[in-house]
């Protein structure tokens, strides 16, 4: 008897002792607020999951949506499923329009804020590596705030952290674009600061070439949309023209290879794209599916893709600028037209991945800047400072790769034609590359050129070119106010 | 000796009282009974007791009316007993009708004891210990393996529906053969965290779907507070205690069953043939911006040739039709002559599936070793295409006899099971079913055409190409020890080891559509250890007090493990294994654990069986929330009185028993993620090939228990002698705080949502049961039940957002600062939102003076533009709620809810000699279905290729004046509704349907063989059966799929539940 008696008390000596231990669960596979930040390779870590979130920021529809459906050139495709009327129409509406909500960008957007938080507390190895992720961040966070001061105007300026929902500043409001834009231009300051790393170090990631193209896009933007004028018109050209100078970037003589090329000497920054990490890269809404394709043209011409084409360019952009100049070499890339009977087969022939093991996956890296657009930054620069003569030089650097002629404009154009010989140009040459939205805003001639524009300046009070903020955004953060007239 | 003396002052005879103790415990798997001892007077009479087969009936107390004086009967069923002459026997057994019997002198009593109907005395297992029914003072509904036996169902939970007051179950994963059902007890605790009960089968924490349902004894379901407090921080939604049959004394017995029959749609969808498919979807397209495509290669284009998936085609000049093929005049232009195939996909799809169902069981046991041990097979084909599931199971219940208060009982069971079904259900029953008519099931060459999509195929194609096998291994091993310290004190200690291992394999092969080749293989395993520790103290005094006290301590640590890999590009379909795939994808694994830790106890006291009272108290930690939050309290309290106990109501002719009962008690709900509190990184976001983390939960430490107060009144009631007539009624409200909400963040936060303690809702109800044994006369009988539970609920307190009720989800008008849907305080849950449709615009000059429709494209056949919100003859005008003159989403009001407020079942039993005839029926009301499917298939979506419903032939809008005229009551057909008017592709009230239904679950006729044929073929028994299950839904939603899969989505067409039809045999041996 006394034997069970002692047996019972030591089992309950056993199941009660250690309790507190017991219940520290192990996290094995996850990394917690507890022991992230900590060292080198955990900054690493943080710095490549803020650039994996800011490949799903900038990806699929909503880099379409912000940077391409409104200009006007272009339309559903065979398979039209998702309504993008509002944007072809210039019609936004916060209940109808796809990909309104906030969400994607202030998730890059904390990424970077943690890192900008945290690394400069790590010890690293080699101070330069610490650096150079920091420029990592703050180039990061300046390209989203500049993308979303453009599409949004006033959006809230965050650049702590949040770490607890206890944070009072959890529910912040619209900071007018001014202050946004003041702190992109900090930010970029902050980021060549960084960027000890003087050489080209990797065309995926920041660099100095890619800080300076964004500082030479936002200035630019500043300077023509802003009231920045000639101030910021010359510090665009100070970034531009380090740019040029680096030898480690230049045109490409083909200019089909620098988008069958990944990460060639044009490529000053793009988005990566790989199977193993993310392989819907946006050109996938441009192709065409097998069922639409009769059999023997399945990638004989027309590229397979196991998506449904969602987009193609209209006739008027095809006409009036692929095929405005014959012999254009861009012209066959940009857009592929095959029409073998009665049915045309329209793609987007720039992004049109791998195909592997009887499939194609969308994996070709999404262009951000290249040196063509250095180039073409320079010419309008120059151009908006008197120097049009000097415009058209570079201005024909371009037009000779695509035309195979020299001097293909003439040095007798005024300033009013150069300009838009430059946008004309840089339809063409960045065609589906996410820039003729903005191009055509910034030189003026987004109420001229865009049909569903003309004459609609003052509607929705006047902010027609910005979009409105998705009703999600607002119900999670009353704090929020729409867009002014949306 | 009396039974008093023995009990309190054990030295004197001790040894010998302890022997009876052990021999009653061993015998009735019980709680103590308390025996008197004969003292040696008068004539010694012995005899046999025996039940109602002639089997010997050991442990049957016999006590002399007015004395204490008794004894028990030996394992042979046998008994000797001095008595005076002319003294009456009173013999009781649990379970049996008590029998007296006056001694007149005969040499031996022989007596045949007869099963006691389920009745107040009915044992019922409670949280770590017994009670009898009669002394229980909280919500308990208990089902015995009767009732669940001989139904050829393969999941315990199916085997529930509507049998259980207050509880809602439904079929998660439809008809999918092996699938799970889904259970809801007092409709839940939480807003969006589980609502699903803790089950427990034989004291360890398991799934409900681990057990085969013809090894279950009983099935309890706790669902007041004071009743499941006792198992703390997992209790708020409810317990549900399988407890598994276990040997009994005696010869061993032998059972063994099959039933095998068929699987068939309960109905099928009323959907046009190929030749009205074209009439409809061509006609349509030629007054719409779509005819420019009429001449494309589409379902209803014409543009396809021999290699098209379609096989609609203008018939050649001098052609003949040919083989397989129809033919119509062109209703877009009479004179040319189109050819089709018409193929029925949902005749392709749906085909009678074979289900096969053994078992067999032995039961018996010695004084020192008793055994119940069984093996069972599935193998069931599903009604669709390539479904399937198998399983074998195996069970062993041993109880050893170790020392004379030493009792050592051991459970070891496993299951190995495989199933085959669809990545996605909707793939073929939204999608796959309703593929237009005119599609080709086959090439020339024999292969299987490809359908619309990936995901809207050709069924056969669907199934063709792509390998599911889901793999599932089970084994839980448990003992338990028990020592009889001394008279009424226990202590028992338990240990249990339960792992499972679940293997999925995948293959596409090369198709139409994608040549990847994609193979997959995952691998993940549930290892979970449990110790408890439990000493129990039952006790009488003075024959009035009778004390019950438990307490107790238990673990539980359970680790996960998950992984996942997957590759492509092998150049064969033969093998299908990730071995032959060179391009690697995806290799990773996952790993988590959790533990807990709880301390309980319990004290049930009663005075005369009159007067009752319980309470009890938990201590829980867990592992889930941070060291300063982790432990939480559990309380609750019962109290009973049993009024007919009372002198006073003694003599009353109809009214046998009347029982009431309060409770009272708080239970908490610890299911948040496993690490939410620490915040979380998730890593795999790489990004250049450099491995990356990325942010994804924010940390917050104040995390805690969610506890629900909960508290109850009711009555148990019996009538007539014997209690024929049994009824239970409870009235409960149950009111969650702190309840674990997951907030959604600002955007601006960069995370979606992070899980708080904010909030309040309040689920309240009532239920009823009751039993009649009706009549019993002769050979005949006839008995009946009837339950009926109601529920509903109420958000109170949401974490404050600025907006009107703090309104979460649903539709938010900034303008008029008011909402509606989504969750709000002082509302009801799971409403379904849409706009109410007013009448359908008969003539252009309705048209012209209708709103402006936010939804409507405004496509007109006058002028071949599009004007937004511009509305045509044809179109559905729909109801202006806010006045503003225009029809947006701020128009959307509440159309119904999609929860039933009211669940039940009722049955009958008529029984002729060996023959019996079981109907049962269940019901769930005060619900809506909103039907995504059916929408589809009138608003002709998917570029045309669904079928539509015969219906929209005949009732929808031609032209001016059939609204007038009564010729239409639908709206105007449109090629892709969803891109012009979206008529059909809206949620409105024409879309949103009663879901209210009653469900003829199942009919079985079963005849035992009489005892001529047993004989002649040496068996035991033998018996024969035939059912019917989900014979017929009784309902006015016109899809097929009544019982809709989740608790908060829209319907969108899951596995229909299939009607079976089984022939089943048991054979004793």
């Amino acid at each position: 008897m006394k034997r069970y008696r002692i047996l019972l008390g030591l089992f309950l000596a056993l199941t009660i002792a250690g309790c507190e231990d017991f219940l520290d669960a192990d996290p094995y596979s996850l990394v917690t607020s507890q022991n992230m930040w900590r060292n080198e390779a955990e900054a690493m870590a943080g710095i490549a999951g803020m650039y994996s979130q800011f490949r799903s920021t900038f990806n699929d529809f909503d880099f379409l949506i912000y940077f391409e459906l409104r200009s006007g050139f272009w339309q559903t495709g065979t398979s039209g499923a998702n309504q993008w009327d509002d944007l072809f129409l210039n019609t936004p509406n916060a209940s109808s329009t796809p990909s309104l909500d906030w969400t994607p960008f202030y998730k890059t957007i904390n990424a970077a804020n943690l890192g900008i938080k945290y690394i400069p507390g790590i010890d690293f190895g080699n101070e330069d590596t610490k650096d150079n992720l920091l420029a990592d961040a703050y180039f990061v966070r300046a390209f989203c705030y500049f993308q979303m001061a453009r599409i949004w105007g006033d959006v809230p300026l965050v650049i702590l952290p949040y770490e607890s929902a206890d944070d009072e500043n959890l529910y912040p409001t619209r900071d007018d674009m001014e202050v946004v834009m003041a702190q992109v231009k900090e930010d970029i300051d902050m980021a060549y600061d960084h960027m000890v790393d003087l050489g080209v170090r990797n065309r995926v990631m920041a660099s100095r070439a890619a800080i300076n193209m964004l500082k030479a896009d936002v200035y630019l933007w500043t300077a023509k949309r802003m009231g920045g004028g000639n101030a910021d018109l010359l510090e665009a050209e100070a970034a531009v023209d380090e740019v040029l100078a680096d030898p480690n970037y230049q045109l490409l003589p083909s200019y089909e290879q620098v988008f069958r090329i990944e990460q060639n000497s044009e490529i000053i920054f793009s988005i990566y794209f790989d199977i193993l990490e993310a392989s819907n890269q946006y050109g996938m809404r441009f192709m065409l599916p097998p069922g639409d394709i009769e059999s023997q043209y399945w990638n004989n011409p027309v590229p397979v893709s196991s998506n449904a084409q969602w987009l193609t360019y209209v006739d008027d952009y095809v006409n009036n600028y692929l095929l405005a100049t014959p012999g254009d070499t861009r012209s066959e890339v940009v857009n592929t037209d095959f029409q073998p009977g009665t049915v045309l087969y329209r793609w987007v022939n720039k992004y049109i991945g791998e195909w592997v093991n009887e499939a194609r996956n969308d994996v070709t890296d999404t262009r951000i800047y290249r040196f063509a657009e250095a180039i073409l930054f320079k010419a309008e620069i120059l151009n908006a400072l008197g120097s049009t003569p000097e415009a058209i030089i570079e201005l024909n650097k371009i037009a000779k790769r695509a035309y195979g002629v020299d001097d293909f404009y003439a040095n007798t154009l005024t300033q009013e034609e150069v300009d838009d010989a430059i946008l004309h140009e840089r339809l063409i040459e960045f065609g589906a590359e996410g820039k003729s939205w903005y191009d055509i805003i910034r030189f003026g001639k987004a109420f001229e050129m865009i049909p569903t524009l003309v004459g609609r300046e003052n509607e929705y009070e006047g902010n027609i070119l910005l979009l409105p903020v998705s009703p999600n955004t607002i119900t999670k953060n009353p704090n929020i106010v729409q867009t002014p007239g949306f | 000796m009396s039974k008093n003396f023995c009990l309190k002052k054990p030295d004197g005879g001790r040894h010998f009282c302890l022997r009876l103790d052990r021999r009653i415990s061993l015998l009735l798997i019980s709680l103590l009974l308390i025996i008197p001892m004969a003292m040696a007077q008068g004539q010694v009479v012995s005899g046999t007791v025996t039940d109602d087969t002639g089997d010997p009936l050991p442990g049957v107390n016999i006590t002399v009316k007015g004395t204490a004086t008794g004894t028990i009967t030996d394992p042979d069923g046998k008994f000797s007993l001095s008595v005076e002459p002319n003294a009456v026997l009173v013999f009781s057994f649990v379970g049996m009708e008590t029998q007296e019997i006056t001694y007149t002198g005969q040499a031996s009593i022989n007596v045949t004891m007869a099963p006691l109907a389920v009745g107040l005395d009915e044992l019922v297992v409670i949280g770590y210990g017994t009670q009898s029914r009669r002394t229980i003072t909280t919500a308990i509904t208990k089902v015995d393996a009767d009732k669940l036996e001989e139904v050829p169902v393969t999941s315990v939970a199916t085997a529930l529906q509507g049998k259980l007051s207050g509880v809602r179950i439904y079929q998660s994963s439809g008809g999918q053969p092996g699938g799970d059902a889904t259970i809801r007890i007092r409709g839940g605790s939480s807003i969006n965290k589980s609502n699903a009960p803790l089950v427990i089968i034989d004291g360890v924490v398991r799934d409900l779907d681990d057990i085969n349902p013809a090894d279950i004894e009983n099935v309890q379901v706790l669902k007041d507070a004071s009743s499941t407090a006792i198992y703390g921080a997992r209790a708020s939604n409810g317990v549900v205690l399988v407890t598994t049959k276990r040997g009994k004394l005696g010869k061993a017995e032998i059972n063994f069953s099959t039933n095998t029959g068929y699987a068939t749609p309960w109905k099928y969808m009323d959907m046009v043939d190929a030749e009205d498919f074209i009439y409809l979807s061509r006609e349509a397209a030629n007054r719409s911006p779509f005819q420019k495509d009429l001449n494309k290669p589409l379902s209803w284009g014409t543009g396809n040739d021999e290699n098209s998936p379609w096989s609609l085609r203008y018939l050649g000049d001098g052609e003949e039709v040919p083989d397989g093929y129809k033919s119509m005049p062109d209703p877009v232009d009479p004179s040319k002559t189109l050819i089709f195939q018409d193929n029925d996909f949902q005749d392709i799809t749906l085909n009678p599936g074979l289900e096969q169902n053994y078992s067999l069981s032995a039961n018996g046991g010695t004084e020192k070793i008793k055994y119940a041990a069984s093996i069972g097979y599935s193998d069931i084909e599903g009604m669709s295409v390539g479904t399937y599931f198998n399983r074998f199971n195996g069970r062993a219940n041993v109880d050893f006899l170790l020392r004379e208060n030493l009792t050592l009982t051991t459970r070891m069971d496993h299951s190995t099971s495989k199933t085959n079904n669809y990545g996605n259900q909707r793939d073929i029953f939204a999608r796959s079913i309703w593929l237009a008519p005119t599609a080709r099931v086959t090439f020339a060459d024999g292969t299987y055409a490809p359908g619309e999509n990936t995901t809207f195929t050709n069924p056969l194609f669907y199934n063709d190409v792509r390998k599911r096998d889901i793999y599932l291994y089970r084994t839980g091993v448990g003992a338990n020890l028990a020592w009889d310290i001394l008279p009424g004190l226990k202590a028992e200690v338990s240990g249990d080891y339960f792992i499972r291992n679940r293997t999925f394999e995948s293959f596409e092969k090369a198709n139409y559509y994608r040549s990847n080749r994609t193979a997959v293989f995952e691998y993940s395993q549930t290892k979970q250890y449990q110790f408890e520790g439990v000493v129990t103290y039952d006790r009488s005094f003075a024959d009035a007090h009778n004390l019950n006290i438990v307490a107790g301590i238990s673990q539980l640590y359970i680790e996960d493990m998950d992984s996942r890999a997957e590759a492509e590009g092998a150049s064969t379909d033969l093998v299908q294994t990730l071995n032959a795939a060179p391009l690697k994808l995806d290799a990773s694994s996952y790993r988590t654990s959790e533990a807990l830790v709880g301390m309980f106890g319990r004290i049930t006291y009663d005075f005369k069986k009159k007067y009752l009272l319980g309470v009890s108290l938990r201590r829980d930690g867990s592992s889930r929330f941070a060291r300063e939050n982790r432990y939480g309290i559990f309380p609750g309290a019962s109290v009973g009185w049993i009024i007919t106990e009372e002198d006073f109501m003694q003599g009353l002719p109809v009214l046998n028993t009347l029982k009431l009962r309060a409770s009272m008690g708080q239970t908490g709900n610890n299911l948040v993620g496993r690490y939410a509190y620490a915040g979380e990184y998730q890593v795999g976001n790489n990004y250049y090939g450099m491995a990356g983390v990325l942010a994804t939960e924010m940390p917050n430490r104040s995390l805690r228990w969610e506890t629900t107060t909960q508290w109850d009144v009711g009555f148990d009631l019996g009538l007539f002698r014997g209690d024929r007539i049994r009824a239970l009624f409870d009235y409960y409200e149950k009111v969650t705080t702190d309840l674990l909400f997951n907030v959604p963040l600002p955007n601006e936060s960069g995370y979606n949502n992070i899980d708080q303690n904010v909030g309040k809702v309040k689920f309240w109800g009532y239920e009823f049961e009751i039993q009649a044994d009706i009549l019993k006369k002769g050979k005949f009988y006839w008995s009946a039940d009837f339950n009926i539970g109601y529920n509903m609920n109420r958000v109170l307190e949401l974490p404050d957002n600025g907006i009107d009720k703090n309104r979460i989800g649903g539709i938010y008008d900034p303008n008029t600062m008011k909402g509606v849907g989504g969750i709000a305080e002082g509302e009801r849950m799971y409403s379904v939102l849409g706009q109410v449709t007013d009448f359908i615009i008969d003539n252009w000059e309705q048209a012209n003076n209708a709103y402006f429709d936010a939804s409507a494209r405004g496509w007109s056949p006058l002028d071949g533009q599009k004007v937004k919100g511009r509305k045509i003859p044809g179109d559905w005008e729909y109801v202006d709620q806010n006045g503003d003159g225009v029809i947006d989403e701020y128009d959307k009001v509440v159309l119904g809810y999609l929860v039933p407020t009211t669940v039940g079942g009722f049955s009958t039993r008529f029984g002729y000699g060996n023959l019996e005839l079981h109907v049962f029926m269940d019901y769930a009301l005060g619900h809506s279905i909103a039907d995504a499917t059916l929408r589809r298939s009138y608003g002709l979506v998917v570029g045309g290729n669904y079928t539509p419903l015969a219906d929209l032939l005949t009732e929808a809008w031609r032209e001016e004046g059939d609204i007038a005229s009564g010729k239409a009551t639908m709206p105007r057909v449109d090629m892709q509704d969803q891109k012009q008017q979206k008529n059909y592709q809206r949620t409105t009230d024409k879309s949103v349907y009663k879901g209210d239904y009653l469900a003829v679950r199942e009919v079985r006729l079963s005849y035992n063989a009489p005892k001529a044929w047993t004989d002649a073929l040496r068996l035991g028994s033998m018996r024969f059966t035939l059912s019917g299950q989900n014979l017929h839904y009784f309902t006015a939603y016109p899809g097929w799929q009544t019982e809709y899969s989740s608790d908060a989505n829209y319907n969108d067409n899951t596995y229909p539940i299939p009607r079976k039809i089984m022939l089943g045999i048991k054979i004793g041996f």
